[in-house]
Order: C-alpha cells, then structure tokens, then sequence
C-alpha cells in the first residue's frame, strides 16, 4: 500500500488501536502491524508524530511510566478521541460502502 | 552501560544532532526512540537474533535519522520554499515599515531638539572653507527669507528639512502598515521561526543606533551642514526601537524553548 495513502488515514488507525486500551508506542505500532496482517508497516519512528499530533489535538491522552527500567510514554483514548473516532467510523463506512458499490463488489 | 559501538546509542547520538526542534519535544522523542528501540531489540533477540543484530533489525524498522526527523520538523511539511518566501517578503515590509516609522519618530525628536536647544543644535554649521554652490545658496535664501547668509540658511534648512521629511517619511510608513495589516488579517503562524523578525530588528536598529553616534562623536557632516542632533536623533529613535523589539524575542525564545 502506497504510505501516502496510509498517511491520510493514519490517525484513524490509531485511534481504533487505542479504542483497545492504553498502550505505549511500540505496543500500539505493534498492534497496528498485526491488525492490518503487515499490511500497514510504516517506518516505525514515523508513527510517534501521529501520537503527538492527536495528543495536541485533545484526541489522546499521555503519560510516563516505567517498564524495564526505562521511561515510556503510555498513550489513552480521550472522550473526544472516543467520539472523533465513532464519527470517523461513521464516515468511513459511507465511504468504503460507496467505493464497494462503483467497484462491482459487495459490501 | 551500553558499549561505545552499540547502535542504538549511535543511532539516538545521530537523532539526538539532527533534531532541531524544541528542547523538552526533543527529549520526549529521544526517550519514546530509546524505549521502542530497546523493546524491538529484545524481541529480536528472543527471536533467536543476536544483540547487534536485534538492534541493527530494530533500527531498520524504525526507520532513518532524516525520515524520523523529516516526520517530527512540522516546519518542513509545509511547501517551504512558497511559505518562505511568501513570509520573507512580509517580514522584508513589516521591518521597512517599522523603519519609515522610526525616520518619522526622529523627525519629531529633531523638531523638540529644534525646540529646546535651538536649530543649529541639528542643523549644525557650515566647515570652514567649505565653498557652498551659489545655485544651492540661493535656493536656502529663498526658503528662508529671515536669513542673512548662504551658512545660516543652509544651517535652517537642514533643521527644518531633518524635521518635515522625516515626517513625510513616519507618514509613509503609516500607510504600509495599514496595508501589513490588511494583507496579515489572516493571523496564520509564518513559516519563519517566531523570533526571525525581532531578531532581525533589533540588530538593525542596533546597528543604526551605533552608527548614528558614531557619526554624531565624530562631527561627520551630510549635505552642506549637519550637526549632532542630525544623527543624535536619530540613535534614539533607533535605540528605542530595538529596545521595544527585546520582549517579543524573549517570548519567542521562551515559546521555542518551552515547546
């Protein structure tokens, strides 16, 4: 998949990872591979300015804590986050239904 | 303690170089880099990989220094050249404005210093054996019928051409900043770093301020006759002027730092 493509949806993805529970960015990169069956495998450290943008967006939530030893950042799902997600889910349905419709499959 | 060669530690010394962004985001990056670096490493090792080899793997999966970097710098997502550009020429008006403002502001301090020290202060006096055009002579007398020589109207000239073109100058400026502010209605952040402007102004108004005095301390002349106030007046708009650009660069330098 072109990453471009994958961009534009990039922080949908993320907040559907994180509608699962709070996870710190390897966690929610990991799930986000795993998710997709390897088809989304971005550049890993290009994943975090995502966080960071929904986290200035009021979207997500962060907080350090300490695993191994070493500081993490943990990220969560605000109220917001929750219903920017449901809307975007909304819309994607709409979309993907209307894409599926010109394209000849069923939905 | 990680072993020199160890390279993750390279990887994060090279992230840690290229990241020119503010100082607590930088850190935060830093530590979220090492932390999923480490952890990709260790699940590459219990996956049966060496340690050089899990970190060489995690490295290759989080991706290049530039690419990381390039995703973090917002400042270099945007159409750079286009915004650059569009903002330097902005910045080239609202400093030229700011100027024209200032030679207008000086023309008011010439017309009190004409006032409290009288016009010879800023008009200064003709050099001795300086030979003035009878053309220009004639001109000076006929601005200024009071006048009993070509030196003392020359001198009265400059005192009142220093005031009122200085003035139309102020006057200038005040139209270009009506048109600056039409033109930046929109409020949008530039692509400029914040502290580019203040910057800029207050090291040419600084520079100005040292220069004037200069000029001032070593009686130079402009035209047929100029005294210290000529200058003088001058350096103290332009001192002010730099002195009111300091705290919008230290809340920019602060904002930076900060994030």
């Amino acid at each position: 998949m072109k990453a471009e493509r994958l961009k534009g949806n990039l922080d949908l993805l993320l907040l559907s990872v994180l509608a699962a529970g709070p996870g710190h960015g390897y966690a929610i990169i990991s799930a986000l591979r795993e998710r997709s069956e390897g088809t989304f495998d971005l550049p890993e450290g290009t994943i975090y300015p995502a966080l960071h943008r929904l986290e200035d967006a009021g979207l997500v939530s962060s907080s350090w804590a300490v695993a191994q030893g070493r500081r993490r950042r943990v990220y969560a799902l605000t109220d917001r986050g929750e219903a920017a997600l449901a809307a975007e889910r909304t819309e994607w349905r709409q979309f993907a239904h209307g894409i599926h419709a010109v394209l000849g499959w069923s939905a | 303690m990680s072993t020199p060669t160890d390279p993750i530690e390279e990887y994060l010394d090279l992230l840690y170089v290229r990241l020119r962004i503010a100082p607590r985001r930088a850190r935060r990056i830093l530590a979220e880099a090492e932390d999923h670096l480490r952890e990709a490493a260790a699940q590459g090792m219990a996956a049966g990989l060496t340690e050089r080899e899990a970190q060489e793997a995690a490295i290759s999966g989080f991706g290049s220094v530039r690419a990381v970097v390039r995703a973090h710098d917002t400042r270099l997502q945007r159409l750079p050249a286009v915004a650059v550009l569009r903002d330097l020429v902005l910045a080239a008006w609202m400093l030229g404005t700011f100027g024209l403002l200032a030679v207008g502001a000086s023309g008011l301090v010439a017309a009190g210093m004409n006032l409290l020290f009288g016009p010879r202060f800023v008009g200064g006096t003709v050099p001795a054996g300086a030979k003035l055009a009878a053309s220009a002579c004639q001109g000076w007398l006929a601005d200024n019928p009071g006048t009993h020589s070509c030196a003392q109207a020359a001198m009265l000239e400059t005192s009142v051409d220093a005031v009122s073109l200085r003035i139309a100058a102020g006057l200038l400026g005040l139209l270009l900043l009506a048109g600056y502010r039409l033109v930046r209605r929109d409020g949008l952040p530039g692509a400029l770093p914040e502290a580019f402007v203040p910057t800029v102004a207050i090291s040419l108004f600084g520079a100005a301020t040292a220069g004037l005095v200069w000029l001032a301390s070593t009686g130079a002349v402009v035209g047929a006759t100029s005294g210290p106030g000529f200058f003088l007046s001058g350096a103290l708009v332009a001192l002010a002027a730099a002195a009111a650009f300091v705290p919008r660069l230290r809340r920019a330098l602060l904002r930076h730092a900060r994030g």
